[in-house]
């Protein structure tokens, strides 16, 4: 049993409240994240709002005793907890939905553990543990609520570690160096305020700046997708493509959050206002274009997709994307999690070629190789993708064969028979010259881009007139649609195989979430075009279609910042001085961090020198110390000669106690060869503190003061 | 320098850790905690530690001794214009035990002081020591540490034992130094008879009577109490760990012997072997004593030059002490010494530490040498003192 206590024994107990108190806020903000993030339920966010302070009380009582006895219920409760965990794994899904159960496990350990924490090091994991409940919340995270448990969290880290360090500082000290300058005793905080608020500063001044270059991978694949299937409870499409929100409005392309390109059919020359409204986000390892449909039928106003009811796809999810459809050649997997806002056409968005969606619900697929779901999808509903997207390099594909079209391919060669012949010498005389599909494909994108211009305002076609005969020849501006349109048509005239998709253009990436925020303003429509021994590749003439490997560098936040600026402002430049543009941006920016560092280290500070004294360190003798304080200000001063043990004696005649500890304790710390046992010291250190305080009480209060025994 | 702590490593591992899940799970926040985790360092860098500013004084007592504690104060100035930041201060000065200071912040032109009760653990003569402070403010994750030497002078003299008696010293502790305590003309109390009158004799010692009859000035002529000389030899290599250790329980001896030496008026001499030379300290006061043999150091020689000069210096009625550790050339040359010494008519003690019972305390054994050893002469005594035993037992046995 000795060989158990001595086993357990508190080597060196930490006294500090304040470094417990941070330590317990910062477990508490975890906490309180987790529930906030809804990774755990609001019942364990209650018991644990209890259980936590409570464990905290107890270590800080028992923080200088062995604690084995209560170390042995600990263990059996943590044996509990993890069985309950194990238990609970049953219930999962996929790998990703472990961080759940595996958060409410580490909550209960920090509560258990929270009951034996008489050391600084005990702290310390404690400490360490709450990273991982923010981590955890922080991943499930999708708004920026969140930014304020962060503030929160790293307020209480920031004090606990100053907090830490002062105590790693004192640990074993024998003396204390206290400014002197005469006068009034000097005053050591309990938390070093101006320490903790340097610390913030600098904290969140290295945090920012590290944030801005730190690159932010997200093409590192797990072993499962980060996603959690949400199911939906949407309108039934009944088989065909159903917008929540479609607009009898024939001159509306949007109403609401319902894009009138999510549909069976496409009108060209219908136009309208375009949202603002956040209708999903999107979690997913590179940017791409969200495609939800396809259209292959042109009729010189509208694009028609495929008008057959959609065959399903398995009976369960993950639905695999049919061999038939596949595209062949180099490939980029990206893994997308889709959680809708708002309500959306019952298609399944996808970067590219949705090799295996994840969706609660049955999933269908039409002629076109475009997916579908049984029912809209609603606000709440989530969903994943693993896609792949043609990789191929621009040199493979300009040697990509050029040869007969095969069979299934010659649907995407339909053309209207009132397209004017106007259209196809125009594409012949873009490309003249130019043996390649690929090189073909880049001539007609660079001759709109150079020749036509965008705006959602453009002219609505006369009646009768084909929408992209008007657009090419006549309007010379348009929207996506007509970009693709005028696009797929010139290239079909050129005998390359293409159709139309429509969807969602990227988004805009929240870079503190990693979410895309793709608003009903983003809706788009491309052109995918067939490539023989590849597949199809999608190309945008309106915008730039999205790499499908994302560059280390371009993951930097302050890579994407200087590049947004330069863009922004590379508008008001000639052309040509985007790249000087952005390394003037970063050149300047370099310079303000330098200045800023230099001058926060050059600034020079005075202050006020405080008084002098000497503060022990020791526990008793530091009770002592303030008890002297307490009498020097209600006018009893230790007098000179004066032993403690008569101090105390005196402190006790004014204040009428009695204490039995203190004096002899004090000796025994000061002066004895052995310190005295834990518990005399905590009871000689109380009786101290009622001492000061009667004695500051009696000088407030002199009615309540005795006269000397 | 600053050099990251074993936090520090800790703390970019968590980062890579968050980075890392934060690039598979595709989490946004991952990466802005990772980047708080990591501004927690990186702010540690951006806090300047200003060690240059530090100007540390130490201030001692001049003297005191070994094992006695002394009241040192340690001062900060901070001459710059900018606070200091919290360090934690060690003062290494060899002749004390070293300490650990925390400093507050001293403010700009500030000074932080402490004082500090610290035992003086080893004998000698110290001119300062290196004093390092250490700051890692504000989380001690990246600290930074600078090393000064502060001069402040401290004598640190041996301990001794107060001795009631010394029984080699005392006229009655063999007959034949009754002969040689047999008092001569001198200022003593004891009346011997008169003589002429000499320049610088004291008017009260004229005998008035007797010059009357005399004729010339005659002077009462009283006894002088000679004590014998004493010499005290202090060799060997030392074992142990000072201030525990043979030779510092040899020079405690030595510095014991000699204080009650001259507490009882005994002319007293103490020889020790210098790097090159024999070292003499002839006729000391107390305190000049004390200071010479807190600078002795342990040397193994051969006893013979020592010992002749401490020999030739006592007289014929004189005592030499010799201390030497054993198992050194010392110990080996002591039978020899202290026959010399009887041939000169001397007496001699001779003190061996058990230089065993210090090196390897387990397997120490009872010393070889013993009490009045044959083979010596008879006025000669051998002691031997060991590890942990009562020097002062030993020395009055």
């Amino acid at each position: 049993m000795e060989l158990v206590r001595r086993a357990n024994a508190t080597k060196k107990p930490e006294d500090g409240i304040a470094l417990r108190v941070a330590v317990l806020g910062a477990v508490m903000t975890g906490m309180l994240a987790l529930g906030v993030e809804g990774a755990i339920s609001p019942v364990t966010v209650v018991l644990v709002a209890i259980a936590l302070p409570f464990a905290y009380w107890v270590s800080w009582k028992r923080r200088a005793e062995d604690n084995w006895h209560i170390k042995i219920v600990l263990t059996l409760v943590a044996l509990v907890a993890l069985v309950r965990f194990i238990g609970q794994l049953s219930g999962i899904g996929t790998l990703d939905e472990i961080r759940f159960p595996l958060a409410d496990l580490f909550l209960w350990i920090q509560v258990i553990h929270g009951f034996d924490l008489p050391q600084r090091r005990d702290l310390n994991f404690s400490l360490g543990s709450s990273l991982t409940l923010m981590a955890v919340a922080g991943s499930v995270s999708q708004d920026m609520t969140f930014a304020l448990a962060l503030a929160v969290y790293f307020s209480f880290a920031v004090a606990a570690f100053a907090l830490m360090h002062r105590s790693e500082i004192e640990e074993d000290a024998q003396g204390v160096l206290v400014p002197k300058t005469g006068g009034t005793p000097y005053r050591r905080r309990a938390v070093p305020w101006k320490e903790v608020a340097r610390g913030a500063i600098a904290t969140g001044l290295a945090g920012v700046l590290l944030f801005l270059v730190l690159p932010q991978p997200s093409g590192i694949r797990s072993f499962s997708l980060p996603f959690h299937v949400g199911g939906g409870g949407g309108l039934f499409a009944g088989g065909g493509l159903l917008s929540p929100d479609g607009s009898d409005d024939p001159f509306s392309r949007m109403n609401g959050s319902s894009y009138f390109g999510f549909s069976e059919e496409m009108d060209l020359s219908v136009r309208g206002e375009l949202s603002d409204d956040l209708v999903m986000k999107v979690r997913s390892s590179a940017p791409a274009l969200w495609r939800g449909a396809l259209f292959d039928t042109y009729d010189g106003r509208s694009w028609r997709g495929d008008q057959d009811e959609p065959t399903p796809l398995g009976s369960g999810s993950p639905f695999l994307y049919p061999p038939s459809f596949s595209s062949s050649g180099p490939r980029a997997i990206v893994s997308q999690t889709f959680y809708i806002e708002r309500e959306q056409a019952n298609v399944i968005f996808a970067a590219g070629q949705p090799d295996q969606v994840f969706h609660d619900g049955q999933v269908s697929i039409d002629d076109l190789g475009a997916l579908r779901t049984d029912a809209t999808l609603t606000p709440g509903q989530v969903y994943s993708v693993l896609s792949s997207r043609g990789a191929a390099t621009p040199a493979q594909l300009h040697a990509a064969p050029v040869g007969a079209v095969p069979d299934p391919m010659k649907r995407y060669l339909q053309l209207p028979t009132s397209l004017p012949e106007r259209v196809g010498s125009l594409a012949r005389r873009i490309t003249r010259g130019i043996p390649d599909t690929y090189g073909k494909i880049l001539a007609i994108e660079d001759y709109l881009r150079q020749n036509y211009r965008y705006s959602i305002e453009s002219p609505v076609p006369p009646s009768g007139q084909d929408v992209v005969d008007h657009f090419l020849f006549d309007a010379h501006v348009g929207f996506c649609e007509q970009f693709a349109s005028a696009t797929t048509v010139m290239l079909r005239s050129l005998g390359i195989p293409a159709r139309v998709a429509a969807g969602y253009t990227t988004g805009h990436r929240n870079p503190f979430t990693g979410y895309y925020e793709v608003r009903a303003s983003d809706a788009h429509s491309w052109v995918e075009a067939w490539f023989p021994s590849y597949g199809w590749y999608e190309f945008d003439p309106t915008f730039d279609v999205p790499p499908a490997d994302v560059q280390l560098a371009e993951t930097v936040p302050l890579a994407r910042l200087i590049g947004f600026v330069a863009d922004k402002l590379g508008a008001l430049l000639p052309g040509g001085s985007g790249a000087l543009l952005r390394y003037g941006l970063l050149g300047a920016l370099s310079a303000t961090i330098g200045v800023g560092l230099w001058m926060m280290f050059h600034k020079s500070r005075r202050r006020t020198a405080p008084a002098p004294d000497v503060v022990p360190l020791t526990p008793v003798a530091r009770a002592f110390y303030r008890l002297e304080q307490a009498l020097k200000s209600a006018g009893h001063a230790r007098r000179p000669g004066e032993t403690a043990a008569e101090t105390i004696a005196r402190s006790a005649r004014v204040t009428g106690m009695t204490p039995v500890y203190a004096a002899a304790s004090f000796e025994a710390e000061c002066y004895g060869p052995a310190d005295p046992a834990p518990e005399e010291a905590r009871r000689a250190v109380d009786e101290l503190r009622k001492l000061s305080e009667a004695t500051l009480g009696a000088e407030s209060s002199p009615t309540t003061s005795r006269p000397p025994a | 320098v600053r050099r990251p702590g074993k936090k520090t490593f800790i703390v970019v591992g968590v980062v890579a850790l968050l980075v890392l899940a934060g690039a598979s799970a595709q989490a946004g926040w991952l990466f802005v905690l990772a980047a708080g985790v990591a501004g927690l360092v990186g702010g540690s860098l951006l806090v300047p530690q200003r060690l240059r500013s530090f100007s540390v004084e130490r201030s001692v007592p001049p003297g005191t001794i070994a094992g006695h504690e002394v009241l040192v104060t340690l001062t900060v100035r901070n001459p710059s214009s900018r606070g200091l930041p919290l360090a934690r201060i060690e003062d290494r000065f060899p002749g004390l035990e070293p300490a650990s200071y925390v400093c507050e912040p001293t403010p700009p032109g500030g000074t932080s002081e402490s004082r500090l009760l610290r035992k003086a653990t080893k004998r000698g003569v110290f001119e300062g020591g290196e004093v390092r402070i250490t700051s890692g403010t504000p989380f001690g994750f990246v600290t930074a540490s600078r090393t000064l030497q502060v001069a402040s002078r401290l004598v640190v003299v041996p301990r001794w034992v107060e001795l009631t008696s010394f029984p080699i010293l005392e006229p009655a502790s063999s007959p034949r130094d009754v002969l040689h305590e047999r008092a001569r003309t001198g200022a003593g109390e004891e009346y011997l008879g008169v003589r002429p009158y000499r320049p610088g004799d004291p008017r009260r010692f004229v005998h008035w009577r007797s010059s009357a009859r005399a004729g010339s000035l005659v002077v009462r002529e009283y006894e002088e109490h000679v004590r014998s000389a004493v010499s005290v030899v202090v060799a060997g290599a030392d074992f142990g760990e000072p201030p525990d250790s043979a030779f510092e329980a040899l020079v405690s001896g030595a510095a014991s012997i000699g204080n009650y030496a001259l507490a009882t008026g005994h002319p007293i001499q103490i020889v020790m072997a210098g790097k090159e030379e024999v070292r003499r300290l002839v006729r000391p006061g107390r305190n000049e004593m004390l200071e010479w043999l807190a600078e002795a150091e342990a040397r193994d020689v051969p006893l013979g030059p020592l010992v002749a000069a401490a020999s030739g210096s006592v007289g014929p009625r004189g005592t030499v002490v010799v201390m030497v550790t054993s198992g050194g050339r010392a110990e080996a040359d002591l039978r020899n010494a202290l026959a010399t010494i009887e041939r000169a008519g001397q007496r001699g003690v001779a003190l061996v530490a058990d230089a065993q019972s210090w090196s390897d305390p387990a397997s120490a054994s009872v010393p070889e040498v013993i009490h009045d050893a044959p083979g010596t002469a008879r006025r000669s005594t051998i002691r031997s003192i060991r590890k942990g035993e009562d020097l002062r037992a030993c020395l009055q046995v």
